[in-house]
C-alpha cells in the first residue's frame, strides 16, 4: 500500500485527469448559463448593490468571529439582567401603591381624622414591607371596635 | 495556467463588460469549479459555492485593478468562499468535533459522488482528514498543479510555510494510506 501511494504522489496527472469525482451531464453549460442569468440581474452600476448593509457585514463578522461572541456575551446578558431588575423593581413599587390604596379604600376612612389617616399611610410606606393578611384583619378589628388610640403607636 | 488568456480577458472586459465577463466564466468556469469540490466534496455544495464566487466577481470587477494576475483574484475569492462555508458548517456541529469530517466521508464514499477506483478514494480519505488549509495546499499542489509562488499569492501565505504545509500532509497521507 505504501508503494502504491508513493507511486500515485509521484505520478500524478493533473487538472481534469485526476478530477474523480461525478458531474452530471450538460452541468457546465447550465453552470454558465445561471450565472449570466444571475448577474443579468445585478447592476454593477449602482452602488447599492454592491455594498452589504451594515447590519449583515456586524453579523457576519460577529457570526464568524468566537471572540465577538463570547465578550459580547457577558454585556448582553449584564443588559438583559439589569433590564429585569429594573422593571422588577418598578412593578414591585408599583403593586405596593395598589395594595396601599385598595387597603385604604376598602375600608370607611371617611370619619377618620387627618393624623390617623396619614399614620396608617406612612406603616404602609414603600420602604417598609407590607403588613400580611392577618395583621391587616387584626387592625380592621381594632379600627371597627375603636380600640385605635394614641398608646398603639 | 490561464495566464496567457488573462490580457485577452481584461481587455474584452474594457471594451465591453458583459462580453468579457461571459468569456472569464467560460474559461474558468471548470477550474473554479473543480478547485472547490475536491474541498467540499458534495455536488450542490460545490454549484452553490461556484456561482457565487462568479456572482462576487462580477460584483466587484469594476474595482479590479490589475495589480495581481485575474486567475490570483478569482481563485482567492473562491478559496475565501469555500473556507467561510467550512468554517460556517463547523459552527453547526455541536454534537462532535468530527462532524464535519464524518460528513465529508460519507459524501465521499456515496456512489454517485466519486468514481475513482480503491487507492484513490483511499487517497482522497487521507485528504480529507487533513486541516482544511492544509487540505487545501494539498489540493492546489498536487491536483491542480500550481507552483508555491503562485499559492503564496492566492492564499495570502509565505512559500515556506506552504512548503511545510504540503510535506506535513504528504506525510499524513502517506501514513493513514499504509495503516488503512
Amino acid at each position: 500500500m505504501k508503494e502504491n501511494t508513493s507511486k500515485i504522489l509521484e505520478n500524478n496527472k493533473k487538472g481534469e485527469e485526476n478530477f474523480h469525482f461525478h458531474i452530471p451531464d450538460n452541468y457546465f453549460d447550465q453552470l454558465e448559463l445561471n450565472i449570466i442569468s444571475s448577474t443579468n440581474n445585478i447592476d454593477i452600476s449602482k452602488k447599492e448593490n454592491i455594498n452589504k448593509s451594515y447590519y449583515s457585514i456586524i453579523l457576519e463578522y460577529i457570526f464568524l468571529n468566537k471572540r465577538a461572541i463570547l465578550y459580547s456575551l457577558p454585556i448582553i446578558l449584564g443588559f438583559i439582567l439589569l433590564t429585569n431588575l429594573l422593571l422588577y423593581n418598578n412593578k414591585y413599587n408599583v403593586n405596593n401603591d395598589i395594595k396601599i390604596e385598595n387597603y385604604l379604600l376598602t375600608e370607611s376612612y371617611n370619619d377618620i381624622n387627618d393624623d390617623f389617616y396619614y399614620d396608617i399611610v406612612e406603616s404602609y410606606s414603600v420602604n417598609k414591607p407590607l403588613k400580611n393578611d392577618k395583621q391587616i384583619e387584626i387592625d380592621n378589628y381594632l379600627l371597627e371596635n375603636d380600640y385605635m388610640d394614641e398608646s398603639y403607636y | 495556467m490561464k495566464e496567457n488568456k488573462d490580457t485577452e480577458i481584461l481587455n474584452l472586459l474594457k471594451i465591453n463588460i458583459e462580453v468579457g465577463f461571459k468569456e472569464l466564466v467560460n474559461i474558468y468556469k471548470k477550474d473554479v469549479y473543480r478547485h472547490i469540490r475536491r474541498m467540499v466534496i458534495d455536488h450542490d455544495d460545490a454549484d452553490d459555492l461556484t456561482q457565487e464566487t462568479f456572482i462576487k466577481v462580477w460584483l466587484n470587477i469594476n474595482k479590479f485593478k490589475g495589480e495581481s494576475k485575474l486567475y490570483t483574484w478569482i481563485y482567492q475569492i473562491a478559496t475565501n468562499e469555500t473556507l467561510n462555508f467550512l468554517k460556517k458548517k463547523k459552527k453547526f456541529s455541536f454534537f462532535s468535533v468530527n462532524n464535519e469530517e464524518l460528513d465529508l466521508l460519507n459524501k465521499l464514499h456515496a456512489p454517485e459522488n466519486f468514481r475513482g477506483d480503491f487507492i484513490e478514494k483511499k487517497l482522497n480519505e487521507a485528504i480529507i482528514k487533513l486541516p482544511d488549509k492544509q487540505r487545501l495546499v494539498f489540493n492546489m499542489k498536487y491536483f491542480e498543479d500550481f507552483s508555491y509562488e503562485q499559492m503564496s499569492k492566492i492564499l495570502n501565505t509565505s512559500e515556506g510555510a506552504l512548503k511545510a504545509s504540503y510535506h506535513h500532509a504528504v506525510k499524513k497521507i502517506e501514513k493513514y494510506v499504509s495503516d488503512n
